[in-house]
């Protein structure tokens, strides 16, 4: 599975909206192509040491928000986008994720924000 | 649902995994066998011979080793509790080759548990109730706050003191359901110890003293084991709640809805 999916138990965030929250973010940077099949719920559970139920809620959680589809007898693959991505959306959600992880080092968003303005290509 | 009742349900889901996997009730068994090896190990070169009262330190490099024993055990318990729970099978020798791959992790909890332990039993023998009441306090939001840190050294692979911090970091998120547990094992040792003061006393009468009292023996091993592994169980089954955020599927249904309180997605 092409998806950067460590586990930081230091995040405060429940291990299911972690998985969750890297297959949004591979299935949006085209690391996860439409194509592909995501791993089953029992592979990811053990290659993660962690309880199934787990996968099962993050897996079921992406149905829900029509990222995924499982197939019956074939496995679970990329929703087909029937409308294009809101790139704002898609902003939005970078955003959050990467204030969150500047604060958890003790960064401030301005911080954040002028670091861009510095680097900018 | 009452308290009770919520105990009660616990212990069910709690058996239910110990009955599918009773090798795991092994470990304390094989905790208090080693415990004891430990300390007649010890004992004769610590102690002295002649009658004289053992020192203080004596005792305290006893208590240290029996303590350390027991952390082991806890961990080799969990992390085949935590698989258990995962749908994989347990054994007594992956869980011990798993806490021998944690030893420095072990002795970093063992010292710190120890030493706090150490220093409320010193505290807990002054005769002044507001000293005692101040032990018993802290006595126990200290055992509150540190439930979890064994799951947590097991999974996250985390050294003692970092485990202790996370452990009161998922404290703050699942207080109520570690609290009925805590409650929920003193009641349940307290049912099962009045148990077995009454068989004690039917067993000596009705077989004698020698027979009877092998039984009674016997019957407190099994409780000590019993109660130890079911313990364990909902203790990770508590840690995947908080940590994952899902309840593990022996611990899931209706009748145990009411008990998991719904902050899933904190």
């Amino acid at each position: 599975m092409p998806v950067a999916l460590d586990i930081d138990y230091d995040r405060g965030v429940p291990v299911y909206r972690q998985i969750y929250e890297a297959v949004t973010t591979a299935l949006a940077s085209g690391a996860l192509g439409r194509d592909e099949q995501l791993p089953t719920i029992h592979e990811l559970a053990q290659r993660l040491a962690i309880n199934p139920n787990t996968v099962a809620r993050a897996y079921r959680e992406l149905e829900q928000d029509g990222h995924i589809v499982a197939h019956r007898g074939r496995g679970t693959f990329p929703a087909e986008r029937t409308e294009p991505v809101d790139k704002d959306e898609l902003l939005r959600a970078i955003y959050d994720r990467t204030v969150i992880e500047a604060a958890r080092h003790g960064i401030s968003a301005g911080e954040l924000v002028r670091y861009f303005r510095k680097v900018k290509p | 649902m009452t308290v009770f009742q919520a105990i009660v349900e616990l212990t069910k889901a709690s058996w239910r995994v110990l009955r599918r996997h009773p090798c795991l009730a092994w470990f304390p068994i094989l905790s208090l066998v080693t415990a004891i090896g430990v300390a007649l190990l010890l004992g004769p070169i610590l102690m002295p011979g002649d009658g004289d009262r053992p020192s203080w330190l004596s005792l305290l490099v006893v208590a240290a080793a029996a303590h350390l024993v027991q952390v082991f055990y806890a961990t080799a318990l969990t992390h085949e509790s935590l698989k258990a729970l995962r749908g994989e099978t347990p054994s007594v020798r992956a869980g011990i080759a798993a806490a021998g791959g944690r030893l420095p992790a072990i002795a970093s909890l063992g010292a710190i548990t120890g030493t706090f332990g150490f220093v409320l039993a010193m505290v807990g023998r002054s005769r002044r109730v507001a000293v005692k009441i101040a032990r018993a306090a802290i006595g126990t939001a200290w055992s509150l706050a540190t439930y979890l840190a064994i799951p947590v050294m097991v999974q996250e692979r985390r050294g003692g003191l970092t485990s202790l911090r996370r452990s009161s970091d998922l404290f703050r998120r699942t207080w109520g359901e570690t609290t009925l547990s805590e409650v929920g094992l003193r009641v349940l040792t307290a049912q099962l110890g009045l148990v077995l003061v009454v068989l004690a006393i039917v067993l000596v009468d009705l077989l004698g003293e020698g027979l009877g009292v092998l039984l009674v023996f016997a019957a407190i091993i099994a409780l000590v084991a019993v109660i130890g592994t079911l313990e364990a169980i909902y203790r990770s089954a508590l840690y995947v709640f908080a940590a994952e955020g899902v309840i593990p599927g022996p611990f899931d249904g209706p009748e145990l809805d009411h008990i998991w309180r719904t902050k899933t997605d904190v």
